[in-house]
C-alpha cells in the first residue's frame, strides 16, 4: 500500500478511537462519574471490607492462642455462612 | 454463578436478566473467580519459572558465549525471544488476566460469568503460548520484537484473547454500582486497547505486510503500547485498588486519578515513534514521538505524587502487608522508570542510550521492577482470598520480596550505568568497537548475578504458591473471616 492510503486509513481509524474516547469522557460526564468523587473514592470499602481497617499482614503461626478480635472474626465468618 | 446466567445470550444483554440488580458480596465474587484465577495464576508463576530459567541462560551467554552452545534450539537469538515471549504471553498476559478480571469483577460488584468458557479460553491461550515458543525454538520466530512468536500461532492468540477479554467487558455492562472506579476505567480500557494494538501489528507487518518503514514504526508503536496500553494500565489498575484497600483509607486526590486515567489515554498511544530516534522514519513523525513521551510526565508525576501522599505516614503497615510491599515497590519504580523512558526520549540522551544495555535495563524496569512486582503483590492478596487459607510461610514471602527487590536493583544499576558508559564509548571514534564489548563485560556479570538472585526468589514464590494450593488440599474447614488477611487485631483505623 502506498503512504497516502495509510494516512487515509489511519485518519479513519484514528478518528474512529478519538471519536470512541470523546464519547466515553462525555457519557462519564452526563451520567454524573465526576460529580461524586469522595464517595466515588470509598466504593472500594464495604460491609466486609471496611473504610479505615487496615487489612493483609504477613501470616503468623496458627498454633497461638486465638485474641479477643480474631474470636470476633471468626464468630462473623460463621454468621456469614 | 448459575443464578446468575443461564445462557451465554443472556449474559450479553443485562436487561434481559431479572437480578442484576443484586450486589454480589465481595467473598462470593472471589469464590466465583475461583477456577479460573488458579489457572491464570498458576500457569502463569510456571511460565515465569520457564522465563527466568530463559533468562539466565541468555544472560550467562552474553559472558560465557560457548556455555550450551552444542544445540542449535539454545543459541543466543532464540533464547532471549523465548525468554521475552514466555515473560511477556505466559508471565505478564496470564497475571493480568487474573488480576484485572479480578478487581473488574469486584468494583462491577458482580460474578464473572460463565467462569467455564472462561477457564477453557484460559487453557487455549496457554496451549497457545507453549506453541509459540516451541515455534522459536524450532526456529520459526519472526525478527519482530514482541512478536517473535510465528504467525501460526496469530490466529489461537487472538481467539483465545477474546474470549478472556470479553468476560471482562461483560462484567462491567453488568456493574451493580453506579460509580465507576479508576481502576475499572484502566481496565476496561485495557481490555480494549491490547485486542487493537495486537490486531492492527499483526496485520500491518505478516499478513498484509506494510513497506519497511512503515512497518518498523507499526513494531514500536505496537511494543511500546503493549506495555504503555496494556500491562501499564492493568498495573496501575492494581495499584489504585490494592494500596487504599489494604491501608484501608481512600486515595489521596481521587480527582487526580481519574485525570491521570485520561492523560495517559491521550497521550501514551504516540510516545513509540521514540524507539526510531536516528532512523529512516519522517523526523516529524518522531518528533510526535517525543513531545508525546514528555507530555507522559504529566500522568505519571499524578500518579506518583497520589501514591505518595495516600502512603505517606503509614509506612509501617507498607512492611508489615506482603501486598503493599511488593505494589508500593512497583508503584515507585512506575515513577522511575517512566521519567527515565521520557528523558530517553529526548534526542540528546538517546544519542548515548540507543542501541546499549541500557535500553535492556528500562524494559527490565518497566516489566519487571513495576509491573511484576505489582501482579506478586496483588497475587498476595487474591489467593488467600480464592482459597481461604494463609500463605503457608511469611519467611518465603520475605525472602521472595527482598531475592527479588535486591536483585532487580542490582541489574538495573548494573545495566544502566553500564549501558551509559557503553553508549558514550560507542560515541566515541578513538574507541574500538571490541573495546567497548569487553568493558560491558563486568556489568553483564553484575546482571548474571542479579538474574541468580531474582532466581532464588521466584523460586520461594513458587514453593509457597504450591504449598499452600497443595497443602490441606480437600480439606474444606478454615480459620478466620473470609477474607483471611484482615486480621481483626489490626482493627484500629488508619488515618
Amino acid at each position: 500500500m502506498e503512504w497516502t492510503s495509510y494516512i487515509i486509513l489511519g485518519f479513519l481509524f484514528g478518528g474512529l478511537f478519538f471519536g470512541a474516547a470523546v464519547y466515553a469522557l462525555l457519557w462519564a460526564i452526563k451520567s454524573g462519574q465526576f460529580r461524586d468523587l469522595e464517595e466515588g473514592a470509598c466504593v472500594i470499602f464495604d460491609e466486609e471490607e471496611p473504610l479505615g481497617v487496615a487489612m493483609d499482614r504477613f501470616p503468623v503461626k496458627r498454633a497461638r492462642k486465638p485474641s479477643q478480635g480474631e474470636a470476633a472474626g471468626a464468630a462473623r465468618s460463621v454468621n456469614q455462612s | 454463578m448459575s443464578s446468575y446466567a443461564t445462557s451465554v445470550s443472556s449474559s450479553i444483554n443485562p436487561y434481559s436478566s431479572s437480578d442484576a440488580a443484586v450486589r454480589a458480596r465481595l467473598s462470593k465474587i472471589d469464590g466465583s473467580m475461583k477456577g479460573p484465577a488458579l489457572l491464570f495464576i498458576v500457569s502463569a508463576v510456571l511460565w515465569l519459572l520457564a522465563g527466568t530459567l530463559l533468562a539466565l541462560i541468555a544472560s550467562l551467554k552474553l559472558t560465557f558465549p560457548t556455555f550450551l552452545d552444542h544445540w542449535e534450539w539454545l543459541t543466543f537469538g532464540r533464547v532471549r525471544a523465548a525468554h521475552l515471549n514466555a515473560m511477556i504471553y505466559g508471565w505478564s498476559n496470564n497475571a493480568a488476566f487474573a488480576v484485572g478480571l479480578w478487581i473488574m469483577a469486584r468494583l462491577c460488584r458482580t460474578e464473572i460469568r460463565h467462569v467455564g468458557l472462561l477457564f477453557i479460553a484460559g487453557v487455549f491461550w496457554n496451549i497457545a503460548a507453549t506453541i509459540g515458543i516451541v515455534g522459536i525454538f524450532k526456529g520459526d520466530l519472526t525478527s519482530v520484537e514482541w512478536l517473535e512468536f510465528p504467525t501460526y500461532v496469530t490466529p489461537l492468540i487472538a481467539f483465545s484473547y477474546a474470549l478472556i477479554g470479553v468476560w471482562g467487558i461483560i462484567a462491567f455492562r453488568y456493574r451493580n454500582t453506579s460509580h465507576i472506579y479508576v481502576s475499572q476505567w484502566f481496565i476496561l480500557a485495557a481490555l480494549f486497547w491490547l485486542p487493537w494494538l495486537y490486531t492492527v501489528a499483526q496485520i500491518m507487518i505478516f499478513f498484509e505486510p506494510a513497506r519497511g518503514t512503515v512497518q518498523s514504526l507499526t513494531n514500536w508503536w505496537f511494543t511500546h503500547n503493549f506495555l504503555g496500553l496494556w500491562l501499564t494500565p492493568i498495573g496501575l489498575a492494581a495499584a489504585y485498588y490494592f494500596i487504599p484497600k489494604v491501608l484501608g483509607r481512600p486515595i489521596y486526590s481521587y480527582y487526580l486519578s481519574i485525570f491521570g486515567f485520561w492523560a495517559l489515554a491521550l497521550f501514551t498511544n504516540w510516545a513509540g515513534a521514540h524507539h526510531l530516534i536516528g532512523g529512516p522514519v519522517p523526523s516529524w513523525v518522531i518528533s510526535a514521538g517525543v513531545v508525546a513521551s514528555m507530555m507522559m510526565i504529566i500522568p505519571v508525576v499524578i500518579t506518583a505524587l497520589n501514591h505518595h501522599m495516600t502512603v505517606v505516614g503509614h509506612f509501617r503497615r507498607v512492611i508489615e502487608s506482603p501486598t503493599l510491599r511488593f505494589v508500593v515497590f512497583g508503584a515507585v519504580s512506575y515513577t522511575l522508570v517512566s521519567l527515565i523512558g521520557s528523558t530517553m526520549a529526548l534526542r540528546s540522551v538517546n544519542e548515548i542510550t540507543h542501541f546499549t544495555h541500557f535500553t535492556v535495563g528500562h524494559a527490565h524496569h518497566g516489566m519487571y521492577a513495576f509491573f511484576t512486582m505489582i501482579m506478586f503483590g496483588s497475587i498476595y492478596f487474591i489467593m488467600p482470598r480464592l482459597l481461604h487459607r494463609e500463605w503457608p510461610s511469611a519467611a518465603l514471602i520475605k525472602l521472595h520480596f527482598w531475592f527479588t527487590a535486591i536483585g532487580i536493583t542490582l541489574m538495573l544499576l548494573a545495566l544502566h550505568i553500564g549501558g551509559w558508559f557503553q553508549g558514550l564509548a560507542m560515541n566515541n571514534p578513538d574507541i574500538e568497537f571490541l573495546e567497548v564489548v569487553r568493558g560491558t563485560i563486568p556489568w553483564l556479570h553484575a546482571r548474571s548475578l542479579s538474574g541468580i538472585l531474582i532466581t532464588i526468589g521466584h523460586i520461594a514464590f513458587a514453593i509457597n504458591l504450591f504449598w499452600m494450593i497443595l497443602a490441606r488440599l480437600g480439606r474444606t474447614d478454615w480459620e478466620g473471616s473470609p477474607t483471611p488477611l484482615t486480621n481483626s487485631n489490626s482493627a484500629e483505623p488508619a488515618r
